[in-house]
């Protein structure tokens, strides 16, 4: 569910906000940020906090995405960008 | 294991509701420019003007979820017994103040307060602005999932 964010609060380290719609899917990582989406064609990561360019990633559906990043949080009790962004490469 | 708080809607009610929690177009443009790292807000915005402008979509369904991930003992603590009655009373009686809702919950505003703050944070309900300073809690979620993960071999449990 995608809405403002005032004072956000990290209930368990992060949470995952996932949209559909507009023939395409986003996944957004609070708090760090990190959003991933196939808005535009191709799907891309943005880096936390819009700092720098969207990184094209493979081709995925949104359910692959989705479970790459629940397992990486599992995994790592967080979600770490860098790795993420390896693991979605 | 996931916990997900999912939510459907049709473009014209994620529209009304758009207007709803930033008052306006102009205000969420404006909060948009004001925090241009806010990516929610900022996709709040795109959505709200490719909707607008293709009225042909208006029927067209939205799914979003959010996913309190990892889940450990933090995120486990929303399903108190006080919070799933919150939840429950939400989903079925509309109150015009959070006073309101504390009072027929009997329990202290402030608590009832930091409740719906934590939901608010999870978007799993929405705080409009009523009459003065009052805010009418609104739930959004339709679905909480538990959903089990069964991606690794499970692994013998060992004590010690």
């Amino acid at each position: 569910m995608r809405t403002a964010c005032p004072g956000e609060v990290s209930l368990a380290g992060s949470k995952c906000t996932i949209a559909l719609g507009r023939g395409g899917w986003s996944v957004v990582i609070m708090p760090q940020e990190i959003m991933i989406d196939n808005r535009h064609r191709t799907p891309h990561i943005h880096p936390p906090k819009k700092q720098g360019d969207p990184i094209r990633i493979r081709s995925r559906s949104f359910e692959e995405v989705r479970e790459i990043v629940y397992r990486h949080a599992e995994r790592n009790q967080d979600v770490v960008y860098r790795e993420l962004l390896e693991e979605l490469r | 294991m996931i916990i997900r708080f999912e939510q459907s809607l049709m473009v014209s009610e994620f529209l009304k509701e758009v207007k709803r929690r930033y008052g306006s177009e102009k205000e969420l443009r404006r909060l948009s420019e004001r925090k241009p790292k806010d990516i929610l807000a900022a996709e709040d915005l795109e959505d709200f003007e490719y909707y607008s402008k293709h009225p042909e979509l208006q029927s067209e369904q939205i799914r979003r979820a959010v996913s309190v991930i990892p889940v450990n003992d933090r995120g486990l603590s929303i399903f108190s017994p006080e919070r799933l009655k919150l939840l429950d009373v939400l989903s079925s009686k509309q109150f015009e103040s959070i006073r309101q809702l504390a009072r027929f919950l009997k329990r202290d505003v402030h608590n009832v307060y930091e409740d719906l703050k934590r939901f608010q944070a999870l978007r799993v309900l929405e705080l409009e602005r009523g009459p003065g300073n009052s805010r009418i809690p609104r739930l959004l979620a339709q679905y909480i999932a538990i959903v089990p993960t069964h991606w690794e071999k499970l692994e013998p449990f060992k004590e010690g």
